[in-house]
């Protein structure tokens, strides 16, 4: 064997021996890179706190009053089955009723006409449209001498609140027989009153102000349970106000479909009625603040109560 | 030109110095409406009792309906006399809680007959909203009474009225084994009862016309299932034709034209059209399971009924002429007898489930299903012609008394009748 044919294999021999080194790196250093590859580097490494987002705030006049915590209060009771009253007589019709001639209707009188004293005209509010006219032309206000009975009688009212949900009012078996649940819900979804945006800001109506104006408004109206179509029956009516917080004139805005369809003229009388209440007859406004209610438009709207 | 300026300048100013304040008011009060009835005016001694019993009858139909309050009679500070001299005066009105006041008069009309004038006022408003004269006969001073009662509701709630109407029934007695039916009608609250066929026969199921005072109705005149044509004006009856395998008589059509019924032929059940002025029929489905109980929507166009031929007695809806038929209920339990209401929004129907009947509503989609009564025994479901009210029957033991609710769920009633009571069918509006 030459030696050069035994140094060969030496070399061999040498060469795992002078890796081995760089090798164990190689793969050490590739461990941390698969460790740090799984884990992430943010766990060896604590990132500094991110700094939490800006909350807005909007500052709002506070009035002295709200009543918006006030709201949760037991529903109204169903209305109860009434007993059957005897019917007053029993008088066998004639068998032929169809020999009635069918109602002749007379054009109603509108009678005393004259006795329909007018309003007296505010002063300082813009004057209504021609059908408020009308409307206040035909209101007469017998009341002067008992002003501030209204105010006691809603005052007691408040705990009274008797507004409720119509899926609550309407009966189902299905759902009434685990729960009863007889918790008024908030007023969540209220649509927020708007202000008048150009008056100062001392003038402007606070948001306690409107809830108020609202609630004592919601007290007042009575909606029909179950009726057709009331989801479209939303009624808007501009009210004056004089400034001693009575409601002067009460015009439904939408006159044409109040004359034309019978389901939207009897909401929009309920509406009429909810202003003209006793309970609302002193609406709770800011007296100093009369420039921004003098002329209002309310819309009572019943969707949400569907 | 200059015109035109001034028109501007001038519609600059009228802007208003601020936005109009606007208030959204969302919720409210489900409350009856308060309302007084006061005693009529009589012109003469003679009508007193009608004065006074006319206004019953009104209170009484408006209190039944659940949407009005009558003020007791009691707190009333205005007689009737006074109202006829002067007017209300509002104000004694709004002191007793009353937001609508009727008033009227009893009067004897130039050609010698009854004229009965009422007045509806809106008390806050202190206007007069309504008013109507009716000459008639005295003797119909009751379906007068009914015929203002609409004209309120009508006005207050924007709602067509139901108390002109007549429900025809089948009257029962005797022992569960022995019993016998007779057809008989009343009006809607109970009054004017009598009875249109003898104890002879058993009758059932009498469905009105929605048109023309007319009944069908199933007879077993002879053993032999029959369905009969009754004008209740003449009292003149007609068979429509022999029905082996029926046992529902059939139900009008809007325009009162044709019949849809189901028939059981070669072992299935399949649903019919009849041609009234044809006597021709027409068969609508064909299909493995037993489709009954058909109703048409008060348009005609589609029709409602029970079937099993999903495995399940369930409601569909299909078109009138058969065809796109649809399941509408899903729930558990088994759907029956299902009736369009006349204003088409919901279809009433009877549930069978966990050993008790139910009485429900729907709507023609299938969305929104309610239960309103329940009972050992419910059946037969009958729309008032306003479909606000419906009308049914429970069943218990030997005992069966027909009941109304309003479709609020609230407000059931039992009817006042002389015997026991099942099948009611409500009339149409009186015409």
């Amino acid at each position: 064997m030459s030696p050069a044919a035994t140094a060969a294999p030496e070399r061999t021999i040498e060469e795992p021996q002078a890796l081995k080194t760089p090798l164990l790196v190689s793969g050490a250093v590739h461990l941390v890179l698969v460790i740090i590859a799984i884990v992430g580097l943010p766990y060896f490494k604590k990132d500094p706190d991110p700094l939490s987002a800006a909350i807005p705030i909007e500052i709002l006049p506070i009035a002295e009053m709200t009543t918006t915590n006030k709201i949760p209060v037991k529903a109204a009771p169903a209305p109860e089955p009434e007993k059957l009253e005897k019917p007053p007589e029993k008088k066998p019709m004639p068998p032929k009723v169809e020999e009635v001639k069918p109602p002749q209707p007379e054009p109603p009188k509108p009678k005393k006409a004259e006795e329909v004293k007018p309003k007296p005209k505010p002063v300082t509010p813009p004057p209504p449209d021609e059908a408020a006219l009308e409307k206040t032309e035909e209101k007469p206000k017998p009341e002067e001498k008992k002003p501030p009975e209204p105010v006691e009688a809603e005052k007691k009212e408040p705990e009274k609140d008797t507004a409720q949900d119509f899926n609550k009012l309407l009966k189902n078996l299905q759902d009434s027989k685990p729960q009863v649940d007889e918790t008024l819900p908030e007023a969540k979804d209220a649509a927020p009153p708007t202000p008048a945006p150009v008056a100062s800001f001392s003038q402007q109506m606070t948001m306690s102000e409107l809830d108020a104006l609202r609630q004592q408004l919601s007290r007042c109206w009575s909606i029909q349970a179950g009726a057709r179509y009331a989801e479209d029956l939303v009624v808007e009516v501009r009210l004056i106000v004089s400034p001693d917080r009575h409601v002067m004139s009460a015009t439904v805005v939408d006159q044409w479909r109040y004359g034309q369809d019978s389901y939207f003229r009897a909401a929009a009388d309920s509406a009429i009625r909810a202003v003209n209440s006793p309970q609302c007859e002193t609406l709770e406004l800011n007296p100093d603040k009369y420039d921004q209610w003098k002329d209002m438009i309310v819309k009572f709207d019943p969707r949400e109560m569907l | 030109m200059r015109f035109l300026s001034l028109l501007m300048i001038m519609l600059a100013l009228s802007v208003p110095a601020h936005a109009q304040l606007r208030v959204d008011v969302n919720k409210g009060k489900i409350e009856p409406v308060p309302i007084a009835i006061s005693p009529f005016y009589p012109e003469r001694p003679e009508f007193a009792q009608f004065a006074k019993d006319i206004p019953d009858i009104i209170t009484n139909n408006l209190r039944g309906s659940g949407l009005f309050k009558p003020v007791s009679p009691g707190a009333f500070i205005q007689d009737a006399a006074s109202i006829q001299k002067e007017g209300p005066r509002f104000a004694e009105w709004k002191a007793i809680n009353s937001q609508a006041l009727v008033t009227g008069s009893v009067t004897q009309a130039p050609d010698g007959r009854t004229r009965v004038e009422f007045r509806l006022w809106d008390v806050f408003s202190q206007k007069q909203i309504s008013g109507m004269a009716y000459m008639t006969t005295p003797q119909n001073w009751r379906r007068i009474a009914h015929i203002i009662s609409d004209e309120v509701y009508k006005r207050v709630t924007g709602e067509d009225g139901y108390f002109d109407s007549r429900i025809v029934y089948i009257s029962e007695t005797g022992s569960a084994t022995n019993r016998i039916k007779r057809l008989a009608i009343m009006d809607q609250d109970g009054a004017n009862h009598r009875y249109l066929t003898d104890e002879g026969t058993l009758v059932l199921t009498p469905r009105f016309s929605p048109t023309a005072q007319e009944i069908t109705y199933m007879s077993y005149k002879g053993g032999k299932p029959r369905v009969y044509l009754y004008n209740i004006d003449t009292g003149r009856q007609e068979v429509l034709g022999d029905f082996p395998g029926m046992t529902f008589a059939p139900r009008f059509s809007p325009d009162g034209n044709k019949v849809v019924m189901s028939m059981s032929q070669n072992g299935n059940t399949d649903l019919y059209e009849m041609d009234l002025r044809s006597r021709r029929s027409r068969k609508l489905t064909d299909t493995t399971g037993i489709d009954t109980a058909p109703c048409y929507s008060p348009d005609g166009r589609q029709i409602v009924f029970e079937s099993d031929r999903g495995g399940t007695q369930q409601l569909y809806v299909m078109d009138a002429n058969g065809g796109g038929a649809r399941r509408i209920s899903f729930g558990d339990g088994r759907y029956a007898n299902p009736v369009w209401s006349p204003r088409g929004d919901l279809i009433a129907f009877i549930k069978m489930s966990g050993g008790q009947f139910y009485l429900g509503v729907i709507r023609p989609d299938g969305s929104g299903e309610r239960l309103i009564t329940q009972a050992y025994h419910v059946e037969g479901p009958t729309w008032s012609p306003n479909g606000r009210v419906i009308g049914y029957f429970k069943q218990n033991g030997n005992s069966s008394k027909i009941y109304t609710i309003d479709i609020t769920g609230y407000n059931e009633r039992q009817l006042p009748l002389p015997r026991d009571g099942s099948d009611p069918a409500w009339s149409p509006i009186n015409q």
